[in-house]
């Protein structure tokens, strides 16, 4: 039977060799653990600049589409719109098709067997009157080209503006709907994980065993020691 | 995430975060084509509706064929990571084997370019890039990609194609065809009957007739000009109905390209692969062996019954003192 001090200074070497090697491996875990922390830390930062690059450049056009849209729809662009349009409409109402009769021509509307000679006194009344009637149609048919400028006609105001609406709100739903899908995959990165490491069975075993043996050299230096007192 | 120069043995979830990351990597690489045919199909719904610029020209895609694919670095395919330079000028890829990047890209007209794209978790797909490097569109195969329909330049505001104005023009008129001659035939008869009337009465060289005759041709311009304000009525009801069918083809696309469905999926993916990965162990626990053994060793001293031990007591645990513990100082 050895001496157990002896035993036990072997047992307590082998402890402090078989705790520092547990040591060493356990502090590389942690260095590759935040390592790897720090590598998820730059992906996500990363992906995050990225997300919010791309946002910005979606929320920027949909921005110069609303603000294109806001000036196609402006009252300058509504009144451009509404002239333009009471003008072609005032062209249209009086010559829509080919002329039943010329109102500046009094014997294009003169009844068969009527004076229409302007320089004979009924004539001369006829062209009048035929002036004056004509005078007040078209009058009423300006109005009319000018009321509906505003409203649904083919090019009216009421017709357009809601179709650059719809155009520009087109754009704007583009930019919104990427939007969403960029966030929604952003989401889904976000979820990748850092890495993780954890001690492996081999090191926990070296420090348990490593433990033992300096419970064990405790036990056999205290025994050594007392044995040498008495 | 994957930490290097750990020693010992370690284990890790580097398998399932690579995993993870590479799925991350090709649901965003769906959604960069997502968006890129999203951007395509509205304008090519603008183009079939509203025309494009007299003086633009579509892509020549008679190139693009199945047996043209352009050749890519091996394993670049599946990495979204190896692709570059998406920001301008032809896409590349790097090359492992000479270290270096190469063009992926086969020309065509414009400064487009097209070839295979970046895995994005299905069948290889493929697309056009712009002369900037942009994503154009992409398809599942180089034969549905050349079916594609793109126009490039143009800067003329007069628009071609499309639901031109002389459309609603020809509808108009086909309107004003049908009433105005019924019109015509409705004040010729009028005219007609007050011409007998006033005959029949005396008065036909009368002013009472010219009062009548200005009032008939007045009518008759005021109705004309009826017809023709609910021909052009009807005209705008047409084209209201043109941009309601472009709605609905808005609408289509949308429904195509839904973002909701594909980023679920691609989030399930990625979270279905997380693991429930162990906790390190605590850094105090590393000195725990050595803490047990002074412990025991400064128990062993300090024990009035070590004296037993020498005594024959051969068991190697000493009798305890209640007061004394288990000896364990450190954390386990």
């Amino acid at each position: 039977m050895c001496d157990p001090l002896v035993g036990g200074l072997i047992s307590g070497g082998l402890a402090i060799a078989g705790g520092m090697k547990a040591a060493g491996d356990q502090q590389a875990v942690i260095d590759a653990q935040n390592n790897a922390n720090a590598q998820w830390v730059a992906y996500q930062t990363q992906i995050h600049q990225e997300q919010t690059a791309e946002e910005n450049k979606r929320r920027q056009l949909a921005e110069n589409a609303r603000q294109d849209t806001l000036q196609k729809v402006s009252p300058a662009a509504y009144n451009q719109v509404q002239q333009t349009e009471q003008q072609r409409l005032n062209n249209l109402y009086l010559a829509p098709g080919p002329q039943t009769h010329d109102p500046n021509v009094t014997a294009s509307v003169a009844l068969s067997g009527q004076s229409s000679d302007p320089t004979s006194i009924s004539g001369s009344d006829l062209a009048k009157q035929v002036s004056a009637a004509s005078s007040q149609a078209r009058q009423r048919i300006a109005a009319l080209a000018t009321a509906n400028s505003f409203g649904g006609s083919t090019y009216g105001a009421g017709t357009e503006i809601p179709i650059r609406f719809a155009q520009g709100g087109n754009q704007i739903n583009l930019e919104g709907n990427i939007r969403n899908a960029d966030l929604q995959t952003y989401r889904t990165e976000q979820q990748v994980e850092p890495e993780h490491f954890t001690i492996g069975p081999g090191t926990q075993s070296f420090a348990d065993i490593s433990k033992t043996l300096g419970g064990l050299a405790g036990s056999l230096i205290g025994s050594g020691i007392s044995k040498a007192q008495w | 995430m994957g930490g290097k120069g750990k020693s010992g043995p370690v284990s890790t979830n580097d398998q399932m975060v690579q995993m993870q990351m590479q799925q991350a990597a090709e649901a965003k690489q769906a959604n960069i084509e997502r968006s890129a045919r999203l951007e395509q199909g509205l304008s090519q719904i603008t183009d079939i509706f509203g025309g494009h610029p007299s003086d633009a020209t579509m892509l020549d895609l008679s190139g693009i064929t199945s047996g043209k694919v352009p050749a890519i670095p091996a394993g670049a395919s599946s990495t979204t990571g190896t692709y570059g330079n998406w920001g301008g000028g032809s896409p590349q890829a790097w090359d492992d084997a000479t270290k270096s990047w190469v063009d992926v890209g086969s020309s065509l007209a414009g400064g487009y370019t097209w070839g295979s794209l970046p895995s994005s978790g299905g069948a290889q797909q493929y697309g056009i890039w712009d002369s900037s490097g942009n994503l154009v569109t992409s398809a599942g195969s180089p034969d549905d990609l050349a079916q594609r329909q793109i126009w490039y330049g143009g800067t003329s505001d007069k628009m071609v194609g499309g639901f031109e104005n002389t459309m609603y023009d020809k509808f108009r008129q086909a309107t004003l065809d049908y009433y105005l001659p019924q019109e015509t035939q409705q004040y010729s008869d009028a005219r007609s009957k007050l011409s007998y009337d006033l005959a029949r009465a005396g008065q036909l060289n009368s002013s009472t007739a010219n009062t009548s005759v200005a009032q008939l041709a007045k009518q008759d311009e005021l109705n004309r000009a009826q017809i023709a304000s609910q021909a052009d009525t009807q005209t705008a009801g047409l084209r209201k109905q043109i941009q309601d069918y472009q709605q609905q083809a808005i609408n289509q696309l949308y429904a195509t390209e839904d973002p909701t469905t594909a980023a679920n999926t691609a989030q399930n993916m990625v979270a279905n692969a997380q693991l429930t990965t162990p906790l390190l162990n605590p850094a105090g626990a590393m000195f725990a062996p050595i803490a047990v053994g002074t412990a025991n060793l400064a128990g062993a001293l300090t024990s009035p019954y070590n004296f037993s031990m020498a005594q024959g007591n051969t068991t190697t645990t000493p009798i305890k003192n209640p007061d004394q513990g288990t000896g364990i100082t450190g954390a386990v």
